[in-house]
This record gives C-alpha cells, structure tokens and sequence, in this order.
C-alpha cells in the first residue's frame, strides 16, 4: 500500500484529504504542523507528499518543498493552492517551485485521486 | 576608480542607456569633425583667402589622423565597457572623451593664432555637451581649466615666449599683440564659458533631480502595489478557506464517502454546494479585479468572439433549457478576430451573458447580436428580464452595485460583476453601455440591454520597463 504525508494546517482538508485517499486504498499519515511533517517525511520515506502552499505563514509550503529538494528527497510532491489559479498565477509544476502538480482547494475527490494516482505511478 | 554620480543614478539603467547612447553619438560626431579638420586644412584655402604655412598643414593633418585612429578606437573600447560599479563604466568614457577632445582642440588652437583663431568657440560646445553629462565639480575645473589655457597660450603668445603661428587672411593686422584685443577676447570668451557650463550644468541637475523623484514614485509605487496585492491576497486567502472546507466535506458526503443519505439531504447538500459556489465566484472575482487593477497586465492574442459567445451559451446550457428561455445568438457574416486577453474577455461576457440569463424570466427572451464593423466590432446583449430601474441606471457599473429590484430574484450575486466588465472593456481600449427597457422588452418585463464596442487592434500602453512586480511565490 503507498503511503501519502499529507500536510496541512487545515484539520478539516486533512480530515477530507485522508478519507479520499483511504477509500481509494492508499496509507495515509496527516499532520498541521510544518515541521513535524518534516521529520514525518524523514522518517517514512513515503510514495507522495501533499502539501498546502500557505500555512502558518505565506510560502510555508514552498519552503518545506525546497527544503525537501535541497536535501535530496525526491519524494513527489502535490500541493494544495487556494487563489493562484484565480488570479492567473498558474505555476509551471518544477519551475518556479519544486513540487510537480497542483490541486486548486476546494478540493475534488476525482481530481485529488486522478492526480494522486498520476504521480505515485510516474 | 572615481565615482562620477550619486548612487541612485548609477542603480538607473535607463541612465547608463542613455549615457551609452550618447558616447556613440559623439563618436559619431566626431567623425563629422575630422571630414570638417580635412576641408579646414585642404581645400578651405581653395574657396577663401586664408593661407597655412606648410608646419600648419602638417600639424593639423597629423591631429586630424590622430583623431581619426582614436575614434576607432573609441568605437571598439566602447562595446566592451560595461556598467559596473567600482570600474572603467561609459561615464568614464565620456569623461576620457572630452579631456582628450579638449587637449587636441587646445593643440589646434595653438596651430591656428590662439586668440586669433576662431576654433576656440569650440570649447564653448565642449563644455556644454560636458555640462549634460558630468557633475558639476568636474565640469567647473574643466571650464576654470579651458580659462587658463587660454589665457596662458595668449600671454606666452603675446609676451613673445611661445611661438604663434598666424592664419594668413584672417586679420589684416597682428591682434595676439594688440592687450586690448587680448583682454576684451580673453573676458568675453571666459564669462560665456562660464554662464553656458552653470545654465547647461542647472539645467541638467534639474532634469537629473526630476528624474530622481519620478524613479523614487515609481519605486514607492511598486512597493505599495505589491503589498497592497499582498495584503487583499492574505484577506481572501482567509476568507476562502473555510469556504473552500466546508464545500471538500461537503463534497466528500456528496461523492458517497461517508456512507448513503436520503435524496432529501441528498437536495439540500447539493443546494449548499451551489451557495457555496457563489461566494466563491464572488471571492474569484474580487481577486480578478484586484489583481486587473494592480498589476495592469494582460496578454495580446487573437480572439475570436463568436466562438467565446458560443462557449458561455454552452456552460449556461442548463439554465436556458430550464427557464425556457428564447436565444438569439446573431453575427453579421463578415466576421474578424481582434486583439485582446482572451482569459480577460471571455469573464466580461461571461458575467454580461450570465446576467441576461440569471434576470431573465421563464419563457424570456435572450437576444445576443455581434456587427463586424469597420475597425470595431459592436455586441448587444439584449433580454426582456426584470431590467434596471431608470434612476439606478447610472449606478450599475459601480462597484458593489446590485439593482434594487434583483432582490426578488432568487439568485445571489456580489455586485463585482458589472464593474469588472466595465473595467476590462476599458483595458481593451472599448466601450460599454446600458439601457433599459431594452430593444426586445414586454409590457411586463422592460429588460436590458448592454452594448459594448471592441476595435480590433489593441495598443499598447504599459511600458514594458516599469512594470509592476508579480507576487512570487502564492497563497
């Protein structure tokens, strides 16, 4: 079973997050805090990493992103986004930020699971 | 290396640009010079009756020839001096340029009479090209500079100690040993040296200093804008969230995750996720408007509105069928593209098309007509629906204008909608306007009816230079 870090300061999107993927088979360790999710991921190794862009602080996520790069982890990564899109900022995936796609919030169970399933395969 | 200009002048690119420029215009000027040094030397003698001694004609051609190879070279050294702080930069150049111009003038003169030679005025436009470009201090010891050798040429000249090599024709009697002539020239020629350097100089410093407050306004704008986008970014951010919550778990009972529910939950679920994607729609648009204000950016591409018209009738599909709503969609046949933000277009007409059809009625009437004129194309957007009251109709592309009689309507809307049309219309350089009852109106329903007007090619009018910074990173 591939297990996903989810993380996000959001209990609820967490709470949402988890029972998508549960019932679509994968594993799935949540947390709202940045750093503990570092370690999470240090410590699990696991096949993919969600992560909200904007948690305590604006860019959290593309921070905690860049610092899994720069350390070497390749895990994939999918972030969460809340207005970039809206606002025509549509992120190359891998250019601008390390990470290799979006989900725009609020989130769609098919599109989560597509994109999920996507970047666990690759 | 010395430092020529305050820092904020050196962080100015469209400085160093212009300074650029101006060293290859005097590199080019001075290939004028050396044409006009040739005729001075060879064939002026042919149409007036001056004469050079033979030691004249040599000393001007080997300056002449020298002047020559040192615009060569200056053409090639220039390519390779680059803007960087600390080291050899154009205004270094420059400054080379007009001592060394300044040193062979000086020669010239010595070779044609000194104070009898009518080349000194030269300095004077020496001077006034060095006044544009360089600091006061400089320019001002160069002038005091110039002033003293001149006069020191002229009193070694006239007391005999320096030889003077007279230009046959000019005058008829010896001047350089006339003191009055030395004097009363030596005066005149120091004072307009020194008015022209201090007007150019003040008036260079001014347009320096103009230049300095728009760069800092500029700066504070940019900095302002960018926090201002910031800040509303952060506030939406916030306010989307726990929308953006509520619709995941929603969403998650409605896709069956929790187990089944009743079809009457099942109704009102659904009836929640459509408010809720209302005050998303709204929070989406104030975001669009925002980010059309601050950042002024949009792309140029060809648009073809027939085909946007056509896409938004098919995502209003549903609803048109279900009022039974009578549809329109007319467009003359000489049909063009014209230049604009597709994205940016197709929200206008989007917000315009969902208005007619949201006010209108069952069994209304929606009438959309598109004429291809000769350089705009003019688009009606007619409906027989609740329409605008007259006194109101000034207001609706006001922000956060929602008609007094919408409330009856059973549907929501932020009141952004109308102003963010008006306001992309505008950014394409059209028009828009409204009127109401409209065209197709009924006894009971007056309608309204919107005409906007497109032109074809879009200028453009941000300057590429001074564009706003784009919020790296997102929320």
């Amino acid at each position: 079973m591939s297990l996903v870090v989810v993380i996000d300061d959001d209990h609820d999107i967490l709470e949402a997050t988890e029972l998508i993927l549960q019932a679509s088979n994968f594993e799935v360790i949540t947390t709202d805090n940045p750093t503990k999710g570092y370690s999470l991921v240090k410590e699990k190794n696991p096949d993919l990493i969600i992560l909200d862009v904007m948690m305590e602080e604006p860019d959290d996520g593309f921070f905690l992103a860049q610092k899994f790069r720069r350390e070497g982890i390749k895990t994939p990564i999918l972030m969460y986004t809340s207005i970039s899109k809206t606002v025509g900022m549509e992120f190359g995936a891998g250019e601008m930020v390390p990470v290799d796609d979006f989900v725009e919030k609020p989130i769609s169970s098919d599109e989560l699971i597509k994109k999920v399933k996507f970047l666990i395969k690759k | 290396m010395i430092k020529l200009v305050p820092e904020w002048i050196e962080r100015n690119d469209e400085f160093w640009l212009s300074l650029k420029r101006r060293n290859l215009f005097f590199i080019k000027l001075r290939f004028i010079a050396i044409v006009m040094l040739f005729t001075f030397n060879y064939l002026l003698e042919l149409i007036v009756n001056i004469e050079l001694s033979e030691i004249q004609h040599n000393s001007i051609g080997i300056i002449t020839l020298f002047l020559f190879v040192y615009n060569l070279s200056l053409l090639s050294i220039r390519k390779r001096v680059k803007n960087i702080r600390g080291s050899f930069n154009p205004l270094h150049l420059s400054l080379v340029q007009i001592l060394v111009d300044l040193t062979l003038l000086t020669l010239l003169i010595i070779m044609t009479g000194g104070i009898e030679s009518p080349l000194y005025l030269f300095y004077i436009f020496h001077l006034i090209i060095g006044s544009l470009i360089l600091p006061g201090g400089v320019i001002y010891t160069i002038a005091i500079a110039v002033i003293l050798a001149m006069s020191l040429i002229s009193y070694l000249q006239f007391i005999g100690t320096a030889p003077h090599f007279c230009v046959t024709g000019i005058y008829k009697t010896e001047m350089y040993t006339n003191p009055e002539y030395v004097i009363t020239a030596l005066l005149s020629f120091g004072l307009m040296t020194i008015v022209s350097v201090f007007l150019t100089n003040r008036i260079a410093h001014q347009l320096y200093l103009n230049e300095k407050k728009l760069y800092d306004a500029l700066k504070e704008l940019n900095n302002s804008e960018l926090k201002k986008q910031k800040y509303i970014m952060g506030v939406v951010h916030e306010i989307k969230s726990p929308i953006a919550a509520t619709k995941s778990i929603i969403s998650l009972i409605l896709d069956g995750f929790l187990g089944e529910f009743s079809s009457k939950i099942d109704q009102k679920l659904n009836r929640a996720v459509v408010r809720l994607n209302e005050s998303l729609e709204m929070i989406n648009n104030i975001l669009r408007i925002s980010r059309l204000r601050l950042l002024d950016e949009k792309t140029s591409e060809d648009v073809d509105i027939n085909k946007l018209i056509d896409e938004i009738l098919d995502l209003n599909k549903e609803s048109i069928i279900k009022k039974r709503i009578k549809l329109k969609n007319i467009s003359s046949n000489n049909f063009r593209t014209l230049k604009g933000d597709e994205v940016l277009l197709k929200l206008a007409f989007s917000n315009l098309i969902g208005n007619a059809i949201k006010y209108t009625n069952r069994n209304g009437t929606v009438s959309i007509n598109s004429i291809y004129e000769k350089n705009s194309v003019k688009i009606t957007i007619c409906d027989n629906g609740i329409g605008i009251p007259q006194n109101e109709i000034k207001k609706v592309f006001d922000n956060y204008y929602r008609a007094s009689n919408s409330n009856k309507n059973n549907d929501e809307g932020s009141g952004v909608g109308l102003s963010l049309v008006k306001e992309i219309i505008h950014q394409h350089r059209g028009s828009i306007s409204v009127t109401s009852p409209s065209s197709i109106s009924t006894e009971k329903n007056p309608g309204a009816s919107f005409k906007i007007i497109l032109p074809y090619g879009l200028k453009k009018i941000s300057l590429e230079n001074n564009k706003f910074l784009v919020v790296k990173g997102g929320v």
